[in-house]
């Protein structure tokens, strides 16, 4: 294999991307097989996980090949969509894939749009939002920053 | 007796001696060896980069689903614009990025790099290899 790489690619700065290209390879594999195992754990096992794992849309299905599908599952930490409801604590955002997540705002959660931090009223159905935070259990999120997105700015 | 010996060691030597231009044929069919290992990994390398290509085309609906619903653009946004919130709750936003990386698509970009990057190494070395023009091996050849 040494003399593969000595004879096949004599520069040592190329023998270093592809060092370093083959290193991202075999860490994004395990990361990957990671991912599957994690998911087939909580497929299995989690009884919030299953309905709405099964009704997700799954890339992948029926194709000839592919070695640890990235299932799009709802990202635990964050959503990206349109606001469909909102009462005091909980907004509800629906993504452009169709998903629905609830989000708890607390009153530490920062509503900002642009630079500046406007009120909690300001969340009202159809408002297009970015939301972080962390995941709580019932598979909603505890939203840490939520910004409204300038594309609909009144 | 001296002299007897010398010539005598003069023609023992000289029919030991190679013929000549040996060594530059030694040398062509080494390099010609070296030609041919480079043409076959070449071949090697080509045909699984054009399978991977293949692979990548017959799959394309699933790794364009993978990008679109990956929020991997999304996330960076925050770190440009609420910085100081990402630093604060650094551990939530790594997991989020992570949850959000597209992983099978940038798996394939990057073995395709890798394969690119291989075979063009390759090619230089083999044109390399080609400048020189080997000389006619009459004796022997070296596979």
């Amino acid at each position: 294999m040494n003399t593969f790489f000595e004879e096949g690619v004599p520069s040592r700065r190329l023998r270093t991307v592809l060092g370093v290209l083959a290193s991202s390879i075999l860490l994004l594999g395990i990361f990957s097989f990671g991912v599957h195992v994690g998911e087939r754990k909580a497929r299995s096992s989690d009884p919030v996980f299953r309905p709405e794992a099964a009704s997700l849309p799954r890339p992948g299905r029926g194709q000839p090949f592919m070695l640890f599908p990235n299932r799009a599952l709802p990202n635990a930490h964050g959503v990206f969509g349109r606001v469909t409801h909102a009462d005091e604590a909980v907004i509800i955002v629906r993504t452009p894939q169709g998903q629905e997540r609830e989000v708890i705002t607390t009153p530490t959660t920062a509503i900002r749009r642009g630079s500046a931090t406007v009120p909690r009223n300001e969340l009202i159905p159809s408002r297009e939002v970015a939301v972080f935070g962390t995941p709580t259990s019932g598979g909603r999120i505890e939203a840490m920053l939520i910004r409204l997105l300038s594309t609909d700015q009144p | 007796m001296h002299s007897l010996l010398t010539t005598e060691a003069k023609r023992r030597f000289a029919s030991l001696m190679p013929p000549s231009g040996m060594a530059e044929q030694v040398v062509a069919a080494l390099r010609q060896a070296v030609v041919q290992r480079l043409q076959r990994r070449i071949g090697l390398l080509g045909s699984l980069f054009l399978s991977m290509v293949a692979y990548v085309f017959a799959q394309r609906s699933y790794f364009w689903q993978e990008i679109q619903t990956s929020s991997i653009a999304g996330w960076i946004r925050f770190a440009l614009s609420d910085p100081d919130i990402v630093v604060h709750s650094l551990r939530a936003y790594l997991a989020g990025v992570l949850e959000a990386i597209p992983y099978m698509t940038v798996l394939v970009v990057l073995l395709g790099l890798f394969l690119l990057t291989l075979l063009g190494s390759l090619l230089v070395s083999l044109s390399k290899a080609n400048m020189q023009k080997p000389l006619p091996s009459r004796h022997f050849s070296i596979q």
